[in-house]
């Protein structure tokens, strides 16, 4: 008799714990589409041919290559699929060679892993300078 | 990440607090006999504190998600198997238990999916294994509920069906990443009309659907030939009115369908009584204990889902529903992000069968489709489906985890 009331009672509170409970994961699943969208926000900064032939936009995570995937395609024969990808963390914006085969330069020097990028920097992917504006 | 870990937290603690109310309630009503069921069922919120815990540790860039929803499954599963058959609750934690270590098992093996790719010969390995373990059956196989699909090895019972899903979507995987002319895909047809028969001599309606479905659906993905795809609906439909004549146990089921009431103390009394049990439970349920889930037949593992619609109510039901759309959005999430075309195919090819199998069962208990016996994954009671649906969830997080690892070496440089 107890038992069958303590039941009616604590269904709508097993129901609304689990309604809760779903609540939850479809706020992580929000989170995570937000974070997504994060990654494709276009920032101020700018990389532009030395030449002057062409500016592309930076995004908060860009990658640069050869491939259709990149967001900035280079087609030239001694650039990487995927060669090298630029972050922003806070302000400042970090490149990150991904094992090209010539290599990712920042003014002359050739990077190891990751370097900082400032204002006018130069860097050269395979046979290409890029002139990096904030 | 932080704000992420801190709300998957406040999930798992609404998971323990449905796990303490349910089972406050069950003891009161079952009143249990030993003092095991109790041990056993204080160790389940242990084990999944401590599987989400190791899961934060050791793959802080891992499907996180997979081990809150599944937490929830099973534990919707436990209260439903305790209410209706407290014998089996034991069995049913030391699998899931098994469940979570291969869970673990699989992640760190699958991130070196890449040597499934490379292995020599290995479409002629992977389908080999397949035709091997689903024939198995057909010679030393036992007869339980209608389908000869069960192995015994001194009284427990494994299904190697479950097993040799995700062995054929590997091969699915291999043969579709190289091979898409028109010459290829009609083999391949061969080849799974020959599945199809193994599984129509075993009487296994349920599993022949979904390997059939799960083919079509990876030609589709891989090829995005429409013309295949429609020859291969086209071919189902075609398939299913042969059977219908030749095979009573198809006609059986296709006009228990149809109409129900024909024969409700016979042929339709399994489906009659899950829909009666659906009707009694209503928006909220009859509460847990009060309703009579114990009427149904098979009710622990094929129709688990009539007896949570009965205590748990629609809203009850749909959460379950909702849970596992939000499982199939990682697994496609997966599938997208996967680093190369194999990875793809395989996280394609294991959501699609897994997301197939919960819309065959749930849509046969409520008599939207013919009713086709396969379990629901992480609810049903059943050892081996338990088992290799973990086995599925951990190989999606591995090739999640591959597609991560650059991220990870970079975090540590900086």
């Amino acid at each position: 008799m107890y038992y069958a009331i303590a039941s009616q009672i604590l269904k709508y509170v097993l129901i609304f714990l689990i309604y809760l409970f779903l609540y939850r994961v479809f706020k992580i699943v929000y989170m995570d589409i937000k974070g997504a969208r994060y990654e494709r926000q276009i920032t101020s900064a700018k990389l532009s041919f030395l030449n002057g032939e062409r500016t592309f936009n930076l995004f908060e995570v860009t990658t640069i290559g050869r491939s259709e995937e990149c967001d900035i395609v280079i087609e030239s024969p001694y650039v990487s699929a995927r060669h090298a990808i630029i972050r922003k963390r806070g302000k400042r914006f970090y490149i990150q060679d991904l094992n090209s085969t010539n290599g990712t330069f920042v003014n002359g020097k050739r990077i190891k892993g990751i370097a900082k990028i400032r204002n006018n920097d130069v860097i050269t992917l395979g046979d290409v300078e890029l002139k990096f504006i904030l | 990440m932080e704000e992420y870990i801190k709300t998957g937290s406040k999930a798992m603690k609404n998971v323990f607090w449905i796990f303490v109310i349910a089972f406050l309630l069950l003891f009161i009503h079952n009143k249990p006999k030993g003092f095991d069921t109790i041990y056993f069922t204080l160790a389940f919120p242990i084990l999944i504190y401590i599987v989400y815990y190791l899961h934060v540790r050791l793959f802080p860039l891992g499907e996180i998600q997979f081990i809150i929803l599944t937490s929830f499954l099973t534990e919707m599963g436990l209260i439903m198997i305790y209410r209706v058959t407290p014998d089996l609750l034991i069995k049913q934690i030391v699998w899931i238990a098994i469940g979570f270590l291969l869970y673990f098992i699989s992640s760190y093996i699958s991130k070196y999916y890449d040597l499934l790719y490379k292995l020599k010969y290995g479409e002629a390995i992977y389908i080999a294994l397949t035709i091997a373990l689903l024939g198995s059956t057909l010679i030393f196989g036992r007869e339980i509920g209608g389908a000869k699909n069960w192995l015994t090895f001194d009284g427990i019972y494994v299904q190697p069906a479950e097993l040799a899903k995700i062995i054929y979507i590997i091969f699915l995987a291999k043969y579709l990443c190289t091979r898409r002319e028109t010459k290829d895909i009609i083999i391949l047809g061969l080849i799974t009309l020959a599945i199809l028969g193994i599984f129509v001599l075993e009487k296994d309606l349920g599993m022949a659907f979904l390997f059939y479905a799960t083919t079509v659906l990876l030609i589709f993905v891989s090829t995005s030939n429409l013309l295949y795809t429609a020859v291969g609906i086209g071919l189902f439909v075609l398939g299913g009115i042969i059977s219908y004549f030749l095979f009573w146990h198809v006609r059986v089921r296709i006009e228990a369908w149809l109409n129900p009431w024909m024969d409700v103390p016979g042929k339709t009394y399994q489906i009659v009584q899950s829909l009666f049990a659906i009707a009694a439970g209503g928006f909220f349920g009859t509460g847990l204990g009060m309703g009579h889930p114990e009427y149904i037949p098979v009710v622990a593992s094929d129709f688990i889902f009539s007896a949570i619609c009965e205590e748990f109510g629609l809203l009850g039901a749909v959460a379950i529903i909702l849970v596992y759309f939000v499982i199939m959005y990682r697994g496609i999430k997966v599938a997208l992000n996967a680093k190369d075309g194999f990875g793809a195919l395989v996280a394609t090819g294991l959501i699609s069968m897994f997301s197939l199998q919960v819309f065959t069962i749930i849509g046969g208990v409520i008599k939207f489709i013919p009713l086709t016996g396969v379990t629901l994954p992480f609810v049903s009671y059943g050892g081996s489906s338990m088992v290799m649906s973990f086995v599925t969830l951990g190989m999606l997080n591995g090739i999640a985890l591959k597609e991560e690892q650059q991220d990870v070496q970079f975090e540590s440089q900086y």
